[in-house]
């Protein structure tokens, strides 16, 4: 009897082992892979595979040679991950987190300052077009102290989701913002900016994937007043596919290996 | 639904990334135990115990995976011989000292190298002291036994062939240890997500109490040493600088993640003491930068 649950054991593992090897490599199939890491990872993520993939074909030998493994139960928590990349859809980051963002630039009201004040590292821009190889670096720049003083007044646009919260902003206002991601979704920050409406604003739906385009000015917001976007347009962001990350510079050390 | 979504990818995020790196350290582990014997290691330290830890700290640079990885490696290192200070200070030090990590913490500080040598040097600094106050402790003081499928496979080893150890013993500590870290993954996402911003805030203004705040958040998140520091730096126009070295400081040393895996390896007394040691150095470190008025 012990025999048999040992063999039963080996054949559990063996199942286990191609699991977890079907999931990276369906996600890496499908592209969805860019959905949870980055392509910086992408050379640990090949090393895993490729033991794997050995190691399924090992436990076969052994399996097929009678192999005798006790499998404790908690084992079976690795069947976990595998059942969620099965059972659920792949998603991104909702704007939950980038409401948290945006709660965390009214608290501060990061980067306001006076037309008087100085600002050494501030950039001065003709335009300022914010796409997802800049984001990061414009956003910082965005919120840096002078910036409004060096910039009012100049043409912008950003791409991002588009959501609003009665605690955070008025009816003639909003944010819009992505994720910054350096190695997996858990360090997920989010960027946001702040827009303002000529008059009230009616959102369709949140979650919106939308181009902005306006001026720089800053806004005076229910917990303060900071740098944001004197909205001109909005239109859907048809020129992107959705992909609310972006990636900070330097994260890609490994190349772009995988991306379809 | 929203927050289930969101808690289920970012579970399976920290997951996929942990996975690959947790796998690597296994290997690496297992290859220790497989081309060296019970003390096969220690002829090739220096003599003195100081110099041993100063080169364990250096080590890290040669060794670029994150901190989940080196826990088995170190594990391995104390059973083939190393002294217990010179394996503890390689494990604190290497997700600090390795290259990419202090890359990943120079783009996020915006080329601020200053911020990048008082991170690495103080985290650095910790480890040591760490390591001179575990001078005296034995493997057996320190590391739970052995179970039976670990005494199993080392004499699987001299029955059956080299590869087939490699491949058995690098699983089983994979199992082991990754038990623990889907359990430390699943806390640190549900910490993600649920806890609330406001509460976080509400401490930033109170200098030494946003020191302990960001401390405890470095544990909590739980984050991989390659990006804790864009997370920190995220949090610099909210908090002090000196709460956010502490975050720097701890979260390569210690999180809940690491506190489950190291928990396969170690024993609980042992564990404790150094998470108390980890967390009051990574605060005294925060504290001086704060007396100092080098940073806001």
């Amino acid at each position: 009897m012990i025999l048999l649950k040992r063999r039963v054991g080996s054949l559990f593992s063996l199942i286990l082992q191609t699991g977890l090897l079907g999931m990276y490599v369906s996600l890496l199939y499908s592209g969805d892979m860019q959905n949870y890491l980055t392509t910086k990872l992408m050379p640990f993520v090949y090393f895993f595979l490729v033991f794997f993939a050995l190691s399924v074909v090992w436990q076969i030998k052994s399996v097929i040679q009678g192999g005798k493994e006790s499998i404790p139960a908690g084992r079976l928590l690795f069947a976990v991950p595998v059942l969620i990349v099965i059972l659920a859809p792949t998603n991104t980051l909702s704007s939950s987190g980038l409401k948290k963002g945006a709660a965390l630039l009214s608290a501060t009201g990061t980067g306001v300052a006076t037309e008087n004040s100085s600002a050494p590292r501030t950039k001065k821009f003709s335009t300022i077009k914010i796409d997802e190889k800049n984001y990061f670096d414009r956003h910082n720049e965005f919120y840096d102290p002078g910036f409004v003083a060096a910039n009012r007044g100049r043409r912008i646009e950003v791409s991002g989701l588009l959501f609003s919260d009665q605690e955070l902003c008025y009816s003639d206002q909003g944010f819009i913002g992505r994720y910054s991601v350096a190695c997996c979704i858990a360090d997920a920050q989010p960027l946001v900016f702040g827009l303002l409406f000529e008059e009230d604003f009616s959102f369709d739906s949140e979650e919106e994937w939308i181009i902005v385009s306006g001026v720089v000015t800053e806004a005076e917001f229910p917990q303060g007043k900071f740098p944001a976007i004197k909205v001109e347009s909005v239109r859907p962001n048809e020129q992107e596919l959705f992909n609310p990350y972006v990636y900070p510079p330097g994260t890609e050390l490994f190349g772009n290996l995988f991306q379809h | 639904m929203i927050y289930f979504n969101d808690f289920t990818t970012v579970f399976l995020s920290i997951l996929l990334e942990s996975f690959p790196f947790l796998l690597l350290g296994a290997l690496i582990a297992s290859i220790i135990h497989l081309v060296t014997d019970e003390r096969g290691l220690e002829r090739f330290l220096p003599r003195s115990p100081l110099l041993q830890m100063v080169a364990a700290c250096f080590l890290g640079f040669l060794f670029p995976v994150c901190e989940c990885a080196v826990i088995p490696v170190a594990r391995a290192l104390i059973r083939r011989g190393v002294p217990v200070s010179t394996a503890i200070v390689f494990m604190l030090a290497s997700p600090i000292i390795n290259p990419i990590a202090l890359f990943a913490t120079y783009t996020a500080a915006r080329s601020d190298w200053s911020i990048v040598v008082i991170r690495a040097g103080l985290g650095l600094f910790i480890a040591l002291v760490c390591g001179l106050l575990l001078r005296k402790k034995s493997a057996s003081e320190v590391l739970l036994p052995e179970n039976p499928e670990q005494k199993e496979d080392h004499d699987h080893h001299h029955t059956h062939g080299k590869i087939s150890f490699l491949v058995r013993h690098t699983l089983n500590e994979f199992w082991q240890v990754g038990f623990f870290l889907i359990i430390g993954a699943a806390v640190s996402s549900s910490v993600q997500q649920f806890l609330p911003v406001e509460a976080v805030l509400f401490f930033r203004s109170n200098g030494v109490l946003s020191i302990a705040v960001m401390q405890i958040m470095g544990y909590l998140l739980s984050l991989c040493s390659y990006a804790d520091a864009f997370v920190a730096m995220g949090f610099s126009s909210v908090f002090p600088m000196p709460a956010i070295f502490a975050f720097l400081i701890i979260s390569p040393l210690i999180d809940v993640k690491n506190t489950l895996v190291l928990s396969t390896c170690f024993k609980k007394e042992f564990i404790v003491s150094l998470i108390g040691k980890l967390f009051l150095f990574s605060f005294l470190a925060a504290l001086i930068i704060m007396l100092s008025r080098s940073y806001g």
